[in-house]
């Protein structure tokens, strides 16, 4: 038994010690990628997403494993991961500034300051870019693209039918008498979705802000109970009473709020300003071509205004337990700043699997189509490059002039945008613990009031009397005093 | 004859000709509601892209084109589709392997501690672990990314088992008496007395199961990384949010392909059904009359 065992253990050392000169041979670097589905070329065809991982692979020479949950339900895989010990090496967030500061808190991401400063192309990018997203002196995450902005489109051919007379920037009380002329139409005259969010567009106008921030004074206030707030939120209730505001908006998908304007059902809504390009071609492609102005902000009865402001939203990381960082910043480099990469990666996917080029025209492949992939064009407009001319196809004459009028209005856009503030997490264990419910009950309130389950008067007290259950008080407390 | 036959018919008064009027009238509208939603899905998935745009609810077909399923049929999806399949049927098939020996076990009152075990599995209803002991369980067994993690968790229901135990115990005990007379043991008399007696039940199971795996998502988002192993419910999930990314750069996917991708995820069950419809609710009912 003993002489079976011996020789048992014999051939198992030889065997690992034959198989380590191969393991030795092979150093080629493995690293984890995980990204939501609206990355990888935006197909949720594995057979797509394998040729875009492919191409990042041969030009970042690493091996890599891709994790591609769908975006729906990415935060919530990511964080399963996270919590379960399974952090990819590299990963990307969205929400940034919600979530950056809590997974900074928990140690998950890495500090990335030498290694954007060790990198020439991550260096050149503006700083304040990277600043939007910096906690406690460290930068932590790596924006792709300009800070997102929205505005409102209206669309021009209604504005011409129904002799609407809006500029770029009207008064909030022009803005509900003039979309009012469109009331028995049939037509929505404002299209908003579901998200609460979104509503800070028109708080804006009344120097109202939806949670903490910190004020000119450089002190943390709660913007639910500043006087600013009532009137905010008589606006909207007066925005949803007058009949401007669709009426169902509370169940409104994204989408279905584009699709409405796309078909003419309804003439204005919200969206990013980088989307300006989509209603030029969406409007045609549904058969009523129109052009849209964008409404960049609503001046309010002081002067104020400003469109909606949500900074760097998405962002790449490194896990703080990734082997190789060297590797996994390469990676990044290339995603971030080279056009190639960048382009295939977020937008137009890899030439034969996504697309064929047809006279200097991306053509999309057959297989692509039927997953509903689409060339876009995007990436000229929102990433920080620059120069993407080296590529071999580039879009068609409309789009290129479409596209041109989106930078000016992304331009526009960035200059008109309002407030956006990060909360720094490890400030204040309470409000660490209770950010996610005050948002969350922020929301519920706005909904009500603008619904009208509940007077204005009646959903601040409830507001109050949660602030005080969550001792909303100790929190401003702690976060001034650190 | 027909003036006896008259005679001796029971005359529904008012009231009851009131109620059963109702009643055809409530249970139409039932009806109407569960069929709604399913006809809307057909319709809209045999429409053009130009019809289904805007967020219309279709009821009445504006157009009728196979375009939708000729894309979905050369698409990605497909693939999908064959990973629930084969992730319902292997999962279906070890869970009823699994479910019928213990039902019968714990149906014989001469096992030892059978209310113990009964006491164990009927915890399992009220007390739900949660998805990340269940992730740091696969995690450990070495199941991430492995379509087993999507079956093996899966393989016993606490519910189905009940319902299969109250069912066998409804058998007489004689019947397997006499097939131990006849010289069978434990297995050959389930094998070839009680489960020949069970198929109604078997076949209500059967049906559960299968549905319960193919409508798994959770799971197969969180314990599936590589997105060639995805189940068609994911990937159906994440081609209604693709084209609402909150980010705005997602595909502009109409609404008539995700609904020829919702048809696909729907077809098996209803062709399954209808075989297996006949047996359900006897089925259920004797499954349920026995604690």
């Amino acid at each position: 038994m003993k002489k079976s065992l011996s020789l048992l253990l014999a051939a198992m050392l030889l065997l690992s010690c034959m198989s380590l000169p191969a393991a030795l041979a092979d150093d080629t670097v493995k690293l984890t990628i995980c990204s939501p589905d609206n990355t990888f070329g935006i197909s949720t065809d594995p057979d797509l997403q394998q040729a875009v991982v492919s191409m990042l692979e041969e030009a970042c020479d690493v091996q890599l494993e891709a994790i591609i949950p769908p975006i729906g339900s990415y935060n919530d895989k990511l964080e399963t991961m996270m919590a379960g010990g399974d952090v990819p090496d590299i990963f990307a967030i969205s929400q940034a500034m919600t979530r950056l500061p809590n997974y900074v808190a928990r140690e998950q991401p890495m500090k990335l300051n030498d290694l954007i400063a060790g990198s020439e192309a991550l260096s050149a990018i503006d700083s304040t870019y990277f600043t939007a997203l910096e906690i406690g002196g460290g930068i932590y995450a790596i924006p792709y693209y300009y800070p997102r902005v929205k505005s409102l489109f209206l669309r021009k051919d209604l504005m011409e039918q129904y002799d609407i007379q809006l500029s770029e920037t009207p008064t909030t009380e022009e803005f509900i008498a003039e979309l009012s002329k469109l009331k028995g139409t049939g037509i929505i005259p404002f299209s908003f979705p579901k998200w609460i969010d979104n509503f800070q567009y028109f708080l804006n106008s009344f120097g109202a802000y939806a949670g903490i921030y910190k004020n000119a004074d450089g002190v943390f206030v709660d913007g639910m109970q500043e006087e600013a707030m009532i009137d905010g939120l008589n606006y909207l209730r007066e925005l949803y009473t007058s009949g401007v505001m669709d009426q169902e908006f509370i169940t409104t998908e994204n989408n279905t709020m584009r699709e409405y304007v796309y078909t003419g059902k309804a003439a204005c809504d919200i969206d990013y300003v980088a989307n300006y390009s989509n209603y030029i071609s969406q409007s045609a492609a549904a058969g009523a071509p129109t052009d849209v102005q964008p409404i960049y902000m609503l001046v309010g009865p002081n002067g104020l205004g400003g469109g909606l402001n949500e900074s760097i939203q998405t962002a790449w990381c490194i896990s703080s337990e990734c082997k190789n960082p060297e590797a996994a910043i390469r990676v990044i480099e290339k995603l971030v700043t080279d056009p190639a990469v960048h382009a295939a990666f977020y937008n137009t996917g890899v030439e034969g699997a996504h697309y064929t080029i047809e006279n200097g025209i991306a053509v999309a492949t057959e297989k692509a189509t039927n997953s509903g992939y689409a060339i876009k064009y995007n990436y000229i407009t929102d990433s920080f490059i620059p120069d993407f001319s080296t590529l071999p196809y580039q879009p068609d004459e409309t789009m290129k002039a479409a596209l041109e009028l989106q930078r000016q209005i992304i331009d526009r856009g960035m200059e008109l945008r309002g407030d956006k503030q990060m909360i720094p997490a490890g400030k204040s264990d309470l409000y660490d613990e209770n950010a996610a419910s005050i948002t969350s009950y922020w929301k519920e309130v706005i909904s009500q009031i603008v619904l009208g389950s509940v007077t204005v008067e009646e959903g601040l007290k409830n507001y109050k009397n949660f602030w005080d259950s969550v001792e909303g008080d100790q929190i401003l407390a702690e976060l001034n005093a650190n | 004859m027909l003036h006896a036959v008259s005679k001796n018919t029971i005359r529904e008064s008012g009231a009851r000709k009131t109620f059963r009027v109702f009643n055809v009238l409530f249970l139409t509208l039932i009806c109407v509601v569960v069929v709604i939603p399913i006809w809307n899905v057909l319709i809209t998935s045999l429409a053009k892209d130009q019809d289904v745009m805007g967020g219309v609810f279709l009821i009445v077909p504006p157009s009728l084109t196979f375009q939708s399923y000729a894309r979905v049929l050369h698409s990605g999806y497909m693939r999908g589709f064959w990973n629930s399949m084969y992730v319902a049927l292997i999962g279906t098939a070890c869970a009823m392997t699994i479910t019928v020996p213990l039902g019968f076990a714990l149906a014989q009152k001469r096992l030892i501690a059978r209310n113990f075990f009964m006491k164990l599995v009927s915890l399992t209803l009220v007390f739900d672990a949660g998805i990340m002991p269940l992730y740091v369980l696969i995690r450990s067994l070495g199941l991430i990314d492995n379509r087993w993690s999507l079956i093996l968790p899966f393989m016993l229901s606490s519910f189905n088992l009940i319902i299969v135990k109250n069912f066998m115990m409804s058998i007489p005990e004689s019947f397997v008496e006499s097939a131990w007379l006849d010289g069978c043991n434990d297995l050959m008399a389930l094998v070839r007395i009680v489960i020949p007696m069970s198929v109604p039940i078997l076949a209500a199971v059967t049906l559960f199961y299968f549905v319960s795996f193919w409508n798994r998502y959770t799971e197969a988002v969180m314990f599936i990384n590589n997105s060639s192993k995805y189940t068609l419910q994911v990937m159906l999930r994440a081609l209604i949010y693709q084209s609402d990314g909150s980010l705005g750069e997602g595909n502009v996917v109409y609404d008539n392909t995700k609904m020829a991708v919702m048809v696909l995820g729907m077809l098996p069950v209803m062709l399954i059904y209808p075989f297996v419809q006949r047996h359900f609710v006897s089925g259920l009912m004797l499954g349920g009359v026995k604690g």
